[in-house]
């Protein structure tokens, strides 16, 4: 296995069912990314990215309450488990190490030529 | 919330159902309607029920389609079904030997002619911007009546259409060094080689930003623009400066010839022109040098010297007709008067650069110095390809059913067991994709090894490309619908067999049915094999026939020299023409403009003498001297030739003009006697016929004769040709080199034989010639590997009748008859469709000649008879065999 790397788009997936908890499933994730980023997210692509992360162990899932605008399917949840937790630390925790490793004149470039 | 509008649409609904994993259906399918349900609040029911499709169809992904595969049963039946393939390979060697090499053979002559047909289809897109760079064409027309299609133009017309046409973004006037230079490199201590360059061209700094010729150093902007600047290639630097090319910058070449006699300043190396380039150089030199010669600073020459051919980049966001409509008529904006009093109409128009070589319509093939191979050889190259795969999976599947009768026994013991038909049928297809897969690997190995040989053969750089798309998307195809195609006829054959009757006898029902189909497929086969075997006949019959008829000329043993370039006087020519006419061996001497196979020198209109302005006809002339019909031995008919002087007070009568017999009948001179004295107005000026000569072949056989000219020309060091009388050519070659260098020091002497020469205008029909013959070879070769294959099997399974027959005393003879039969009454058969259909096709190919062999039924009966003759090897071999067979042997084993 490649381990706990989480690939961008998963991260944000897993940031975002963070944000909504405990109403975290695919269209409000989807709708979230959408709002806060701006992309045109698909719901195929937020429940790949779901797929992953439930087979990584980083998320766990429970089906919830079934609603008639769902033509009466069940919605399911998503929660962050705590190896999620534990790789969203580590994601964050590299990052903010590589940030501190750059040093001061490279983030100063000029941006005009 | 309650339900609000609309259920989503059902079909989109049921194929999510269909394909979705079931444990992740609900959500999944729960996510979408929601979203769904939004969207119809928001914008719409149309809108929100096409959205859902689209989310339905989003989901196709491999985390939500389910499996669609019983992967409990699938995995070990796939590689039980392997190990009974590869079983069953080994068990019959020779079979599987037979249908594999025919299955690889027909691959490999499709992989080959695939990569030779997208060799032809890339020509200039190299080019960057080659869906936007086209030709300059040129359409005449005399009174109304189409005369010619051309390229070539004057000078000013570029510079016109830069401004009148905002269309078009950039041109560039090519302009070849007509006649080739004399190229030495300069600055050199002692005496450095001078060589002969015939691929120059002058031309403009737009030309690099019109092409995407690579400049490897110089810069490109600047390279052209000042009036001593050379650009050579790679191929050139080599040549002349040697593997290193750090310094090459800035040396200088000093080019002689017909139009520049000084040293050039090197401003840049290009990479060598790629081979599918319909434009092909080694060096450029900039135009404004050519410009300032005195042949087009005279007045009237921008339009008159119709010597440069103009390349044009288009506007992205313009379509050709615009500019074509734009510079249609741009030629009588220039030239009214001049046009309009010869009755002359000149339409422009634009070509893309990639119709150039294979679709062109330019009609005079004076100037093109491209190959050209037209569409239609694409075309049938690509059916012959197609027929050749046929053929060969024609033979796996005729192979895989007569194997029927012995696999009759493993299908019924299997069905006996309980085994379903679609598990027999995927235990066929297996097989089937193993053999294919097979094959496919040993049929590129074979390309492989093939391609630069025929490349070769053909003198073209062909090699096998893996990342065409075209190659990506065949391999692709033969591998995977290859084996389902030949594999599934003979899958549900085999699979069909009832348990009891296979497993009873070796006779089954509907045997009978299955040998027409593969009598048919047989059939089928030869048929093609016949044609491609006539084809080749023909063709071939057609190249020898070109080659050996009498041309008009006698060019056996005649030498060509191509005159020199630099130091030229007329007494150095003197004393080399007495010197080399000194030589024992030397019969004749002549010197000329031009010489049979390299074109007239110029075409033109020319009328008799009494008639009308506007009854101009086309007129093809070239310059001779006196000893030139000799030297040739063409037949002179009536009048005298150059050789015999002519006493006439006015100069121009004392020369005059020879013509061909076919001018007699083009401008209505009556018999060759009449049209002595006579007068044709050539190009304006009036030339008295002094002699008519019989008609000949100056260019290929393709060209039927044309009305041509011959002016009088007293020396010219265009070619020197030389009758040699000598089976020692060698000897007499180093004596007239001696007195070549002789007279003329610092020339390179270049020579060639004629009939050589002449016959190298055959070239592409001999590359055509050679590409037919390899594939007709290769697909006889797969109809004879299937008709053994057949044949072998017939043998075995017939085994116990031969040995019957044998006991009862049929002779080995009669036996090998008895089975050949069967098998030579289907080749007659195939022969006959075969024939009708052959018919049309050569016909069709020799109207490319003007000259073209009868059609008589020896061109038929041959390959038939050939073709017979290899597949009555063919089966005899085997029926041989059992022929000599012990019989009992066969008979013991019941």
């Amino acid at each position: 296995m490649k381990g706990t790397n989480l690939g961008e788009f998963q991260e944000l997936v897993l940031l975002t069912i963070g944000v909504l908890y405990p109403e975290a499933y695919g269209v409000s994730i989807k709708d979230e990314i959408r709002k806060k980023t701006g992309r045109k997210v698909t719901l195929s692509t937020v429940h790949g990215a779901l797929n992953r992360l439930e087979k990584k162990g980083l998320v766990s899932s429970e089906f919830g309450e079934a609603t008639s605008i769902r033509g009466g399917k069940r919605k399911r949840y998503f929660t962050i488990t705590s190896s999620g937790v534990k790789a969203l630390e580590e994601t964050r925790e590299q990052r903010e190490e590589l940030w501190n490793a750059i040093p001061q004149q490279a983030l100063q470039v000029k941006l005009t030529t | 919330m309650s339900i609000q509008g609309q259920p989503p649409p059902r079909i989109a609904q049921r194929f999510l159902r269909w394909f979705c994993k079931p444990e992740l259906l609900e959500e999944i399918e729960g996510d979408i309607e929601e979203d769904y349900y939004y969207r119809q609040q928001d914008k719409g029911k149309n809108y929100a029920a096409f959205w859902y499709c689209i989310d339905v169809v989003r989901f196709l992904k491999p985390f939500a389609v389910k499996s669609f595969v019983k992967t409990q049963t699938f995995n070990p039946m796939f590689s039980i079904n392997s190990k009974l393939a590869f079983r069953n390979l080994a068990k019959n060697k020779l079979y599987s030997f037979i249908n594999i090499t025919g299955l690889a053979i027909g691959i490999a002559a499709c992989l080959i002619i695939t990569q030779y047909v997208l060799f032809q289809l890339s020509f200039d897109r190299f080019h960057s911007k080659s869906d936007r760079i086209y030709r300059v064409l040129t359409t005449a027309y005399q009174n109304g009546e189409y005369g010619n299609t051309g390229l070539y133009c004057g000078f000013a017309l570029a510079p016109a259409l830069l401004k009148d046409v905002p269309e078009i973004e950039q041109a560039a006037r090519v302009h070849p060094y007509y006649g080739g230079a004399i190229v030495q490199r300069t600055g050199q201590k002692g005496g450095v080689r001078p060589f002969f360059e015939e691929e120059v061209l002058f031309t403009e700094p737009s030309f690099f930003s019109i092409f995407s010729f690579e400049l490897l150093q110089g810069d490109a902007h600047t390279a052209l623009s000042s009036p001593n600047a050379v650009v050579i290639t790679q191929k050139i630097a080599d040549k002349y400066f040697g593997s290193s090319h750090d310094a090459i910058i800035g040396q200088s070449l000093r080019i002689n010839g017909g139009y520049t006699n000084e040293e050039f300043t090197i401003t840049g190396i290009l990479k060598d022109v790629p081979a599918n380039s319909h434009l092909n150089f080694d060096i450029l030199l900039p135009l404004q040098k050519v410009l300032q010669s005195n042949q087009y600073t005279q007045p009237g020459a921008d339009w008159g010297w119709t010597n440069f051919f103009v390349y044009a980049l288009l506007n992205p966001q313009v379509t050709e007709q615009q500019a074509e409509q734009k510079i249609a008529n741009l030629m009588h904006q220039y030239r009214a008067e001049e046009l309009e009093s010869s009755g002359t109409r000149e339409v422009l128009s634009l070509e893309p650069i990639l119709d150039v070589h294979l679709q062109s319509s330019i009609d005079n093939e004076d100037g093109e110095q491209a190959n050209k191979t037209d569409m239609g050889t694409i075309y049938f190259l690509i059916v012959i390809a197609l027929f050749i795969l046929v053929i060969a999976w024609i033979n796996f599947i005729n192979l895989s059913t007569a194997k029927a009768t012995e696999r009759g026994v493993e299908v019924g013991i299997k069905k006996a067991m309980g085994a379903i038909r679609p598990q027999l049928i995927a235990q066929f297809l297996t097989e089937s994709f193993w053999i294919n897969l097979i094959a496919v690997a040993l049929g590129l190995a074979i390309t492989y090894l093939l391609l630069p040989i025929m490349g070769e053969v053909i003198d073209l750089p062909l090699e096998l490309t893996w990342n065409a798309p075209v190659i990506q998307i065949l391999l692709l195809t033969l591998i995977v619908v290859g084996p389902v195609l030949a594999g599934l006829y003979p899958a549900f054959i085999l699979s069909a067999y009832r348990s009891v009757n296979a497993l009873k006898s070796q006779k089954s029902g509907g045997q009978k049915d299955r040998f027409a189909v593969r009598k048919a497929l047989v059939v089928f086969q030869f048929v093609v094999s016949t044609l491609l075997m006539a084809g080749t006949f023909a063709v071939s019959k057609q190249l020898r026939y070109m080659e050996n008829r009498d041309t008009g000329f006698q060019m056996d043993q005649v030498l060509v020299i191509k005159g020199p370039r630099v130091g030229v006087s007329l007494e150095n020519f003197e004393a080399f023409k007495n010197q080399v006419k000194s030589i024992a061996t030397v019969e004749s001497f002549a010197s000329s403009r031009s010489i049979p196979g390299a074109g007239y020198s110029f075409a033109t209109n020319a009328r008799r003498e009494d008639t009308e302005q506007s009854a101009v006809k086309r007129i093809d002339a070239t310059w001779i001297d006196k000893g030139f019909m000799e030297t040739y031995g063409m037949e002179l008919i009536s009048g005298r030739d150059f050789s015999d002087a002519y006493d006439s007070p006015d100069e121009m009568d004392r020369n005059g003009v020879l013509v061909s017999e076919e001018a007699l009948k083009v401008f209505g001179l009556g018999t060759a006697e009449e049209a002595l004295e006579k007068r044709l107005i050539i190009s304006g000026d009036t030339s008295l016929i002094r002699g008519v000569v019989k008609d000949h072949n100056w260019k290929s056989l393709h060209k039927g004769y044309v009305a041509s000219a011959f002016y009088y020309i007293p020396a010219t060091t265009r070619y020197f040709s030389l009758k040699i009388n000598s089976q020692n050519t060698k000897a007499t070659l180093e004596q007239i080199e001696e007195k070549y260098h002789e007279a003329f020091p610092g020339n390179p002497l270049e020579f060639f034989f004629m009939d050589d020469f002449f016959n190298r205008q055959y070239e592409q029909d001999q590359q055509f010639a050679s590409i037919f013959n390899a594939f007709a070879g290769f697909a006889i070769f797969a109809a004879c590997l299937g008709l053994f294959g057949l044949a072998s099997y017939t043998v075995v399974q017939k085994a116990k009748e031969i040995g019957i027959r044998k006991v009862l005393g049929a002779g080995s003879l009669q036996i090998t008859l008895l089975f050949s039969k069967r098998y030579m009454v289907l080749i007659l058969i195939a022969n006959l469709l075969a024939v009708p259909l052959a018919y049309l096709a050569i016909h069709k190919w020799l109207q490319n000649f003007a000259f073209s062999i009868p059609i008589r039924a020896n061109l038929f009966i041959v390959p038939i008879v050939i073709l017979a003759a290899i597949a009555l090897l063919t089966i005899s071999f085997q029926t041989l065999k059992a022929s000599f067979s012990n019989p009992v042997k066969n008979l013991r084993s019941e």
